[in-house]
Order: structure tokens, then sequence, then C-alpha cells
């Protein structure tokens, strides 16, 4: 499938922020749920930052 | 969790793949030390949190017929390690559930696996290892004679949630420069 939808939890930072770039990378629309309000969501093409 | 699932079905229409990498090492420390506390903070992030993230992920997938979760565990999901017991035990669970959900949503479509990454160079791993030269002695234990990069265990999970991996679900993907292979 072209630009799949993907959610991902704890993509600020570690494993789930380069499995975040990873799928973006790809053309992913990525919904990511930061676990700190205050940090800067990571935001791309199609990605979904919710905070 | 439920918000940000529907919020994303309503912006996209549907989820085709969801990675739940929301984790905590908890307060490392041997098994005379733990409490009721140190448990809570460690199994409320790694085992409720996967938990509840797949049941909505799952609410969303199911119907649609189609879906891949993909969790991230650990090389601590199935082995010990003095001085981790609580974070070992959470990953346990971790690769339990990932099996147990397989087993629930096969006949929708919908697929679960996880990763276990061995040691990997992340904010984690250092406050595992506390120092650099704990780090690197870490790292000449690895077979591969290397500490992971985040996006080799990135790659692993993309591949889970891929159509590549159609015929995978319930499965472990050890991602570990040999660690555990011995």
């Amino acid at each position: 499938m072209s630009n799949p939808v993907v959610l991902i939890t704890g993509a600020l930072t570690g494993i789930g922020r380069a499995t975040a770039i990873a799928f973006a990378k790809e053309g992913a629309g990525v919904a990511s749920a930061p676990k700190r309000r205050s940090s800067v969501p990571m935001c791309a093409a199609r990605t979904m930052c919710a905070v | 969790m439920r918000g940000l699932i529907d919020q994303t079905v309503t912006r996209f229409g549907r989820i085709d793949a969801a990675v739940n990498a929301a984790g905590t090492e908890g307060q490392p420390g041997p098994v005379v030390d733990q409490t009721a506390e140190s448990y809570a903070a460690t199994f409320n992030t790694n085992v409720l949190g996967t938990l509840l993230s797949m049941k909505h992920e799952l609410r969303v997938m199911q119907p649609q017929g189609r879906g891949s979760i993909v969790n991230i565990s650990s090389t601590y999901g199935h082995e010990g390690a003095a001085g981790a017991s609580v974070y070992v035990a959470s990953k346990h669970a971790v690769e339990g559930m990932t099996k147990s959900a397989a087993l629930e949503a096969a006949s929708s479509g919908v697929r679960v696996n996880a990763v276990a990454p061995g040691p990997t160079e992340t904010g984690m791993l250092n406050r595992f290892t506390g120092t650099a030269e704990r780090k690197a002695a870490l790292g000449k234990t690895v077979p591969l004679g290397r500490i992971g990069d985040p996006d080799e265990i990135a790659r692993a999970a993309v591949f889970l949630a891929s159509e590549k991996a159609s015929f995978i679900t319930g499965q472990i993907l050890t991602a570990d420069g040999g660690k555990t292979a011995g």
C-alpha cells in the first residue's frame, strides 16, 4: 500500500523516534503520541502530531 | 490513546500499522530494593501502556480486516538480567501479550509481532550503563562488536509492519548483533 498510515507511541525519543523517521522516509503518515507535553513533537510530511 | 487513534482515523481514514515504542527502564536495581511503586512505574508504561495501545489499535484494525502491530520488546523480554528484574518482567509480559494478541487477531487478518532490541544507542541505554566506559564494555560483548543504532531497530519494525512480513505473526524478531545467539 502506498502512503501507509502508521501510529507510533514513544515517538519523541530513541527507537520510537527512529521508527517515525524510517516510516516518514517511506512516505507514511505518522501519528505520534508524545509522552511529554512540553517536548516539541516531530512533524513531517503527512505526519500527525498529537500533543 | 483512544483520542489519538480516533483523531488518526478521522484524519487519515484508517490505520495500516502501529508501533508501540513507548517504554521506560523504570528504576533498575536488585530485587531487594524494588517496591510496589517501582513496579507500578515500570509496568504502567511498558505493560498497561502496550495493552491499552493494542486494545485501541485492534478496535480499528479488526473491522478493517487488515493491519499490523509491532511492539517494542527487548532481549530482556526473553532472558533474565541481574539488576533489572522489573524491566525484564515487563518485557516478558510484552512478548506474552504480543503472542496472545496475534492469536486473537489472526482471523481478522491483523498481524501482531514484536522487535526485541539488544543494546541500542538511546538515552535509556545511557541511563542503564551510567558511564561511557561501561557502555563501551557492553558494546564489546556484542558479537558484531558494537552497540546498535536506533535506525537498525526501526528498520526491523518497518519490515514487520509491512506487507513484506505478510505471513509473519506472533513472532519476536530479535535485533541484537548476535548477543543472544550463544
